[in-house]
């Protein structure tokens, strides 16, 4: 059934249920000791201990191990399948950017130590700061943000600052911040948490309707928040004249990096009216997903901007200058309209250390090549594909190419009562992640294969796509059925949410 | 090296699947104007480095560091005393092996649950962890770090109570009130700091505020062991603050260290509705301040309410047990601006080594994690206020963490300790939390009795030099 393709999951089977850590524990057991206690022991006041231990798992060494061992063997991940996940860009995470991170000198400091002590950190992320800066064509960098919805939440911040700062945008009435229906969820959340409103601006043939924009940007309009390539995949071409609409009524434009794979290197938001943006470290620049997380989402703006970016900002003293005393690079928390922490400490570092990495690696000409590569890589299977998978926005012949993503609209296979999450389930039994689904319009699957995947994974997609709409027609049922080979059948999602059970024994 | 494995023939055979001549082609719709003219100008990076040369480079800025710790091994580093919100613990290996299998590490968000049934499941026991810690009903799956959890318990409290005032101890971390201000700034949500006379709150003052703002106070938020390391009596201040004013009652957000919890009582049993907290101390190395994890924690009424991602038990076709993320309409993605909150993911690798961490140290390990935390900061504690010219700066229970008042500017030991890879403690003048002859010293179960010995000494000798 699995046509020789390694799914994962063949070695674990359906046969038991995993056992949870608690079913594991037994009385006393233990998997790791501590010295004996070297100094004399202090009083401890009544009423503050607890009167008994959190009652936490209790298991030895070997069934520690054992059971995270078998935990992985029930989980995806890009190094053993492929991800073609629309919009979240699941590259390669290089092994060297995990020892990177690893490293004593980095993995062992304190966010209190002195400057003087973390030289070599403040000197990796000064470094981040100027090559983001020049990549997103902006004049500086934040590297705060914990992830891409951070990001977007501290930006949304520095404009409200901006316009409520007599001498900056000086518009304290701008509340109003514009994103198209295909926009991230996490954009309208951001907004709100900020007490902006949010308008939603709709689409035609999948790009900004600028008619409509025209009509909803007004002297209460802050900015608008657009992705481009949009999530649709396709480069907005009209992106100038966006930028135009939203600067001639002195509002600004804020850009999603989420898409940024498919244009660096190669093109700079700064260039094409960019304001402000946030890039996700985890998307573009190989960061791991681990699971959920942690990513990173730096933001640049524009020079007129920096006055509001968040503290602390990672500093260089002029290099070597006469008179310079202290340390050459330091944290400085000196920016008078500052809209303050977003965080404690500063910012996702280890992360930023696998960025450094990962940019480093490319050098500026191999981050073109990323681009272009994961471009082709779309366009490859979007080309191969088109036959069987409808797609609204691509047309080789008429030079309508995609990004590098590609939304597509099956419909005839859903014509065969085959819903996608049947094929997304079915693809679980090749041993492939599903694309995203239902997004950004209703009954597409959006398909990003990222350009770190060998031609031969390329070709094995589309083979399984293909049969899978083949089964569609000759035995619905099959896919109706499927995932057949993952640890469990198809789990009752409403049942969850109906009944939730959250915690064991809970 | 970029990673891209497509060869030149290869490239042109896709180019002509396609139909295109070339790649510049697939970039129609990108108008040329926008197209780069030249390379990148990547500041000391004119072109990419091969593995060896990054590694060189990487070696080269991990070396112009002076670590506190040793990060994810054991041994080397510098004896570190420093803790002001991060902590320099004992990793088990088992965490950093466990943890970071390529399965985790490379995972996306686990929505196909049929795909992620390993990392559901973890995650589902890592939520029971954290509730049992806490002694509270629900967690989610973790949020970023310890300052935007509390902003989000925060934000819930308003967002449930639909009040408008938050009081908040002003012994909190400077840095979590700090980002707590960021965050009201821009809501109609009023903030007031409760001071802390004495190092701690007090019940009192806590009841009269509440009551002064006549039933509009959503949440009060304590931290405990608080900024000063001080031990605050979370049940007296939390029923203080809970005495229903004209028909209401506020709700009680516990700012939490995860390692307390396993000596003191926990945030549920003093009356909390709501614990927020770092998780950085369960087996995250200090990385200078990230990427850490939000551990949060809620009574069950709240749980509708809950930000960040939750994960369910439910069943398979076959009626088998599985896990999936539940009550995914509170979220973002299906939300939009009425989501509660923007954010999108948990911190999953840092909540796999917490839960790897919490299993491997059961509760036997966790309690005596803290005991020796405690004893060995109170044996510290005593010694130091023995040397002439310090003393201790507060009275009253402590947890880990003390302040002292230093004869000598604290920076001066500080960099009298440098030379001798000692981490004296912090200053507490530049962490906000007092003056510039007073030092925050942490100390862990990592500290040998030796070693404390040794900061004694250093102390003692920062007085006699000039």
């Amino acid at each position: 059934m699995s046509r020789g393709f390694a799914g994962r999951f063949e070695h674990v089977g359906q046969e038991e249920v995993s056992p949870l850590i608690f079913e594991r524990s037994v009385p006393g057991a233990r998997a790791v000791d501590l010295p004996a206690l070297d100094v004399p022991a202090a009083k401890i006041p009544a009423g503050i201990a607890a009167a008994q231990p959190a009652d936490l798992p209790q298991v030895g060494p070997m069934e520690l191990v054992r059971h995270y061992t078998l935990l992985a063997a029930r989980n995806f991940s890009v190094d053993a399948n492929f991800y073609p996940l629309g919009s979240c860009t699941m590259k390669f995470n290089p092994p060297v950017n995990e020892a990177a991170a690893a490293l004593p000198g980095f993995a062992g400091l304190h966010p209190r130590q002195d400057d003087v002590d973390v030289q070599g950190a403040l000197k990796l992320l000064y470094e981040l700061r100027l090559w983001l800066a020049e990549i997103a064509g902006l004049d500086e960098v934040s590297l705060q943000p914990c992830a891409g919805a951070h990001g977007e939440y501290t930006a949304l911040k520095v404009i409200r600052a901006y316009f409520k700062d007599p001498k900056g945008g000086n518009a304290p009435g701008r509340t109003k911040v514009l994103a198209p229906d295909t926009a991230h969820g996490t954009n309208p959340a951001s907004c709100a948490m900020c007490g902006a409103n949010v308008v939603t601006v709709p689409s035609k043939d999948g790009r900004v309707d600028l008619d409509a924009l025209r009509g909803m940007v007004d002297g209460e309009t802050a900015a608008m928040m657009i992705t481009n390539p949009n999530t649709a995949g396709l480069f907005d071409d009209t992106i100038t004249q966006i930028a135009k609409i939203l600067h001639d009524a002195g509002a600004l434009l804020y850009l999603d990096g989420a898409n940024m794979n498919a244009i660096v290197g190669v093109s700079r938001p700064g260039d094409f009216g960019v304001d402000i943006m946030h890039f996700n470290t985890h998307k573009t620049f190989s960061t791991p997903h681990g699971c959920g997380g942690p990513g990173a989402g730096p933001i640049a703006v524009r020079k007129f901007l920096a006055p509001y970016l968040p503290v602390p900002q990672v500093e260089k003293n002029g290099a070597g200058a006469p008179g310079t005393s202290g340390p050459a690079y330091y944290l400085s928390y000196d920016r008078a309209k500052t809209i303050g922490k977003v965080r404690s400490f500063f910012g996702q570092f280890s992360v930023l250390v696998r960025c450094w990495a990962y940019i480093a690696a490319c050098g500026p000409v191999g981050l073109r090549d990323v681009a272009e590569s994961a471009v082709l890589s779309a366009n490859y299977l979007a080309a191969r594909l088109r036959e069987r998978f409808e797609m609204p926005y691509f047309d080789p012949g008429a030079k309508k190419f995609c990004a590098h993503e590609f939304v597509t609209v099956p419909k005839t296979l859903l014509a065969t009562g085959v819903t996608l999450i049947d094929v997304a389930k079915r693809l679980i039994d090749h041993g492939i992640h599903p694309p995203t689904m239902h997004w950004p319009v209703h009954n597409c699957l959006m398909i990003e294969p990222t350009e770190t995947e060998s031609l031969q994974t390329l070709d094995r997609f589309v083979e399984v796509m293909l049969n899978i709409a083949d089964e569609a027609q000759s035995n619905p049922e099959l896919v109706k059925a499927a995932p057949h080979l993952a640890p469990v059948q198809r789990l009752d999602e409403v049942a969850a949410a109906r009944t939730p059970v959250l915690t064991h024994g809970g | 090296m970029n990673y891209v494995q497509l060869t030149t023939e290869q490239r042109q055979e896709m180019l002509a699947a396609i139909g295109v001549g070339g790649v510049k082609d697939l970039y129609a719709s990108l108008p040329p104007e926008y197209r780069l003219g030249s390379d990148l100008k990547l500041e000391g990076l004119p072109k990419g480095l091969s593995e060896l040369e990054l590694r060189h480079a990487l070696n080269e800025r991990a070396g112009g560091n002076n670590p506190a710790a040793e990060g994810t091994g054991a041994g080397g580093g510098n004896l570190c005393f420093l803790g002001g919100g991060a902590y320099d613990h004992f990793i088990p290996q088992a965490v950093n092996y466990l943890a970071h299998q390529s399965a985790f590490v490379t995972a996306y968000t686990p929505y196909q649950a049929e795909a992620s049934q390993g990392a559901l499941q973890a995650f589902f026991e890592f939520q029971t962890q954290v509730t049992r810690l806490t002694g509270l009903e629900v967690s989610n799956a973790s949020l970023y770090e310890g300052a935007t959890a509390v902003v989000e318990g925060v934000l819930m409290a308003v967002n449930s109570t639909g009040k408008r005032k938050v009081l908040v101890a002003g012994s909190l971390h400077p840095d979590y009130l700090a980002v707590l201000r960021t965050y009201l700034g821009d809501l109609p949500v009023e903030l007031e700091v409760i001071p802390a006379e004495g190092g701690r709150i007090a019940a009192k003052e806590v009841e009269k505020r509440v009551a002064s703002f006549r039933g509009d106070v959503a949440a009060v938020v304590v931290q405990s062991p608080n900024v000063l390391g001080l031990i605050e009596d979370w049940e007296a201040i939390f029923a203080a603050a809970k005495k229903p004013v004209e028909g209401h009652t506020a709700l009680a957000v516990a700012v939490f260290n995860p390692i307390a919890c396993g000596l003191l009582k926990r945030p549920g049993d003093c009356g909390a509705d709501i614990a927020a907290g770092d998780g950085q101390p369960l087996g995250i190395p200090l990385s200078f301040g990230g990427p850490y994890l939000g551990l949060f924690a809620a009574k069950a009424a709240l749980m509708r309410k809950m930000p960040g991602r939750l994960i369910g038990q439910t069943v398979d076709k076959s009626g088998r047990r599985g896990f999936c993320l539940t009550l995914q309409t509170r979220e973002q993605h299906i939300r939009g601006a009425k989501a509660t909150s923007n954010i999108c993911t948990n911190q999953g690798l840092l909540a796999m080594r917490a839960t790897v961490y919490l299993s491997a140290m059961g509760p036997a390990g966790l309690r005596e994690v803290a005991e020796q935390c405690y004893h060995k900061a109170h044996y510290a504690a005593e010694k130091i206020a023995d040397v002439p010219g310090y003393k201790l700066a507060y009275s009253g229970a402590f947890f880990h963490e003390f302040v002292v008042d230093t004869p000598v500017p604290a920076q001066s030991i500080i960099d009298l300790g440098r030379a001798r890879g000692i981490l004296p403690g912090l200053d507490a003048a530049k962490l906000g939390i007092g003056h510039e002859r007073q030092l925050l010293v942490a100390v862990t179960e990592k500290r040998t009795a030796g070693e404390i010995d040794a900061l004694v000494e250093l102390l003692t000798d920062a007085t006699k030099k000039k």
